[in-house]
């Protein structure tokens, strides 16, 4: 699975020391202003989306998640 | 009068009597009719299957094109049947197949989930970087501050 990492608030160097923290590899896009991320109708953080092959928004939740979060966004992808 | 009479009725019957059980000719002409018929069916079936065996190099192929040969050459009836049944239970065999293919089969687009929208920009690198990139395959998307 791949992943997309939308950082928002705080400048950059902020979002990248935080990435560096929890060892996050992936691409993450610089949103500071919420520019991007606002027209998914997002309007807090954090917050996870699962798109599907297709382009479309297959799920998503606010917070961190838990288990049942996880396998609920996951059997979306059938 | 009467004993020639008698013997006139009598010996017809004596010879055919005995000419039926030594196979003379008054008897064979009227006993052929009823053999007949299984010696002219006797070649019929050998000719099958000399026709099967230099026709079919292939087994399973040819036992199938045999099958609907014999159909269409309106056959007896005993090859016609045994044909039937053996065609029945080739179909559920297929249906088996199917949920087994189902699941190597790329999912259908659910058409029902919005579009994602367009994500496109820098990453905290530097690097151009789009959603569109990642198109043909799922992909979870993470938004996230550091406080």
């Amino acid at each position: 699975m791949d992943y997309l990492g939308v950082h928002v608030n705080d400048g950059d160097d902020a979002g990248r020391s935080f990435a560096d923290e929890y060892g996050w590899e992936f691409p993450i896009l610089s949103d500071n202003d919420w520019q991007q991320i606002s027209q998914w109708g997002i309007a807090g953080h954090p917050a996870t989306i699962l798109i599907d092959e297709f382009g479309r928004v297959a799920g998503g939740f606010y917070g961190p998640g838990d288990a049942s979060s996880w396998d609920d966004l996951a059997s979306n992808l059938g | 009068m009467k004993r020639l009479f008698l013997l006139a009725l009598l010996v017809p019957a004596i010879a055919v009597a005995c000419g039926g059980s030594d196979g003379g000719s008054d008897g064979l002409a009227e006993a052929p009719t009823a053999p007949a018929a299984p010696p002219s069916a006797e070649p019929a079936e050998p000719a099958e299957q000399e026709s099967s065996d230099a026709s079919g190099e292939p087994q399973g192929e040819e036992i199938g094109e045999q099958r609907s040969i014999g159909d269409t050459e309106g056959g007896d009836e005993a090859a016609t049947d045994p044909t039937e049944p053996a065609a029945e239970p080739a179909e559920p065999a297929a249906d088996p197949a199917e949920p087994a293919a189902d699941p190597a089969a790329p999912r259908e687009e659910d058409t029902s989930r919005p579009v994602a929208p367009v994500l496109v920009g820098t990453t905290l690198d530097g690097e151009p970087l789009s959603l569109e990139d990642f198109k043909g395959r799922p992909i979870i998307v993470k938004v996230f501050a550091d406080h």
